[in-house]
């Protein structure tokens, strides 16, 4: 059996089991995770604030209950992070910002609502990019999130503390919000699964916006079935979010099973591959193999805009950015981030014209890309075409020219936010200094049950799941 | 809007019609940023857009 004090090793489907089972408690598990938390956060930044003592009375609530019989599923007592822009009664809520959080919330996040009715723990609220507005969560107020496989390394963002404290183990699974990436890029670059489900599935009511037409929040897991399991816990409709979609709930945990077979797989060649880290590339092409070998059929194809959709996406996220900060901006611009002053005031300069012409302009992209998976059932992308940069490296050596890391950290992420696409990342490799590796599959809308099964079938040919040795 | 790089000048009056308050280092400060903006918003100009109607409320309903 395992020992209590190693609980946080395990999966959210092998803890499930054991407290399920009543061989271990939530108590028992979450102590091991603060114990974690304690040994490692110095090294990783992964949370602006740990709920101890809550979580703790939280777990004995949920002994309680299932030693009573009232076990509510393989959440139960789970210890989970969630990004620090998602409010949750009697939590401090920042935005990774000095100008909120001084008083606790009041009011808890829909989609946090369905994860607590599900019997999820919140161990703490993690670190980010002030406001999500960049990739990188390098924040001046709370300092950068680490990346547990080299600590000198970004963890990417804005997610990057529910990125670093999955991947750690301090955390059985986290909550991000992905606006251009910022699920996706930090469990590329920390080597966990993300998803961002297709725009409208997750409700954002009670947390901070950046982008109301892009906002998606999305789980961050340890591997595909655990990620499974927290898609299905929020997955639905909120008649409170103006922007949540109306659908039919699917569980995506009981409906997981690996299947390849007859899948067509597109890999858009150019754009995707322009600017790539040859070990990226070899990678990611290998995960294509993998597809093929477990029966998927394998297509390039070519994207309609594809080269136009990050200027689109600019000039959406900028405007839409600035009026959501307007009053921020006139009242606290300098407690600012820099580099969310800029982006707030730089919004201001987009003309209601242009704002209508770039969202002409994604309506073609979102055309062309829709007829696009009329001919594939996935794309198959890089996540990002780089290895995770050092925290303030501004150069990188790309096919023997001199990049700046930090564009390019969402090259390859934003264009489906644009579209509302789903996409799943999950790792694929490490590079030869140890970094992990993660590949991108996009799907039409509403298919993240195919993302996660194509995604299972790919994990259980592989062996890319692996804990740092931190 | 033609493709004409913003001056510090025109900037100013951009920034006053927009209701937000620039000091002169600040004008300075976001110039490029302004401009690399301006030439993302001119790089759409080519495209041809005649009957596509905007994402206006971007939605995804499957119901």
């Amino acid at each position: 059996m395992t020992q209590t004090s190693d609980l946080w090793k395990l999966t959210i489907t092998e803890a499930a089991s054991l407290i399920q089972s009543k061989q271990i408690s939530p108590v028992d598990l979450i102590k091991s995770h603060l114990e974690r938390i304690e040994n490692t956060e110095k090294q990783l930044n992964s949370f602006i604030s740990v709920l101890s003592e809550k979580s703790l009375a939280e777990a004995k609530v949920a002994e309680k209950e299932i030693f009573s019989g009232n076990y509510k599923g393989p959440l139960h007592g789970m210890p989970l992070g969630i990004k620090d822009l998602f409010h949750e009664a009697e939590t401090k809520t920042t935005a990774g910002s000095k100008i909120y959080g001084s008083d606790y919330s009041k009011e808890t996040s829909y989609m946090v609502g369905q994860l607590k009715t599900d019997g999820a723990i919140t161990i703490g609220k993690t670190q980010m990019h002030e406001f999500g507005m960049g990739a990188t969560s390098l924040n001046p107020h709370y300092g950068p999130s680490r990346n547990p496989w080299d600590t000198s390394k970004m963890t990417g963002g804005s997610s990057g503390g529910s990125g670093s404290s999955v991947a750690s183990r301090q955390s059985k699974g986290a909550i991000g919000s992905d606006t251009g990436g910022s699920v996706r890029i930090p469990s590329a670059l920390c080597g966990i699964v993300g998803i961002k489900p297709t725009f409208g599935m997750i409700s954002r009511s009670a947390s901070f916006a950046m982008s109301w037409s892009q906002d998606t929040p999305g789980p961050m897991t340890q591997n595909v079935t655990d990620c499974a399991i927290m898609l299905k816990s929020i997955a639905k409709h909120d008649p409170s979010d103006y922007n949540s979609a109306k659908f039919t709930p699917v569980d995506y945990y009981k409906e997981l099973k690996a299947s390849v077979d007859n899948i067509r797989v597109g890999i858009p060649d150019s754009f995707f591959f322009d600017i790539v880290d040859e070990e990226v590339k070899k990678a990611v092409l290998e995960a294509a193999n993998v597809l093929k070998s477990l029966g998927a059929e394998i297509f390039e194809v070519e994207l309609e805009l594809i080269e136009k959709s990050l200027d689109i996406s600019t000039i959406i996220i900028n405007a839409e950015a600035s009026e959501i900060h307007s009053k921020d901006l006139e009242n606290h611009a300098s407690e600012l981030d820099p580099g969310s002053r800029w982006r707030i005031e730089l919004g201001n300069f987009v003309s209601a014209v242009d704002y209508i012409r770039a969202q002409r302009a994604r309506s073609a992209f979102v055309k062309g890309l829709n007829t696009t998976f009329e001919k594939v059932d996935l794309l198959l992308t890089p996540t990002i075409p780089v290895l995770a940069p050092g925290l303030y490296e501004t150069e990188i050596l790309i096919q023997g020219k001199k990049e700046d890391p930090l564009p390019l950290l969402s090259r390859l992420t934003r264009p489906f936010n644009l579209s509302g696409h789903p996409a799943i990342s999950l790792p694929c490799g490490f590079s030869n200094s140890g970094l992990p590796i993660g590949f991108q599959l996009v799907a039409p809308y509403f298919k993240e049950q195919r993302l996660l099964n194509v995604g299972l079938s790919f994990e259980n040919a592989t062996d890319w799941i692996k804990q740092p040795s931190l | 809007m033609q493709n004409e790089k913003i001056t510090p000048e025109k900037l100013r009056v951009l920034a006053e019609l927009a209701g937000i308050k620039l000091t002169e280092d600040r004008i300075q400060e976001l110039l490029p940023h302004v401009n690399e903006l301006q030439s993302k918003i001119h790089s759409l100009d080519d495209l041809d857009l005649e009957d596509v109607e905007p994402i206006t409320r971007f939605m995804a309903d499957q119901e």
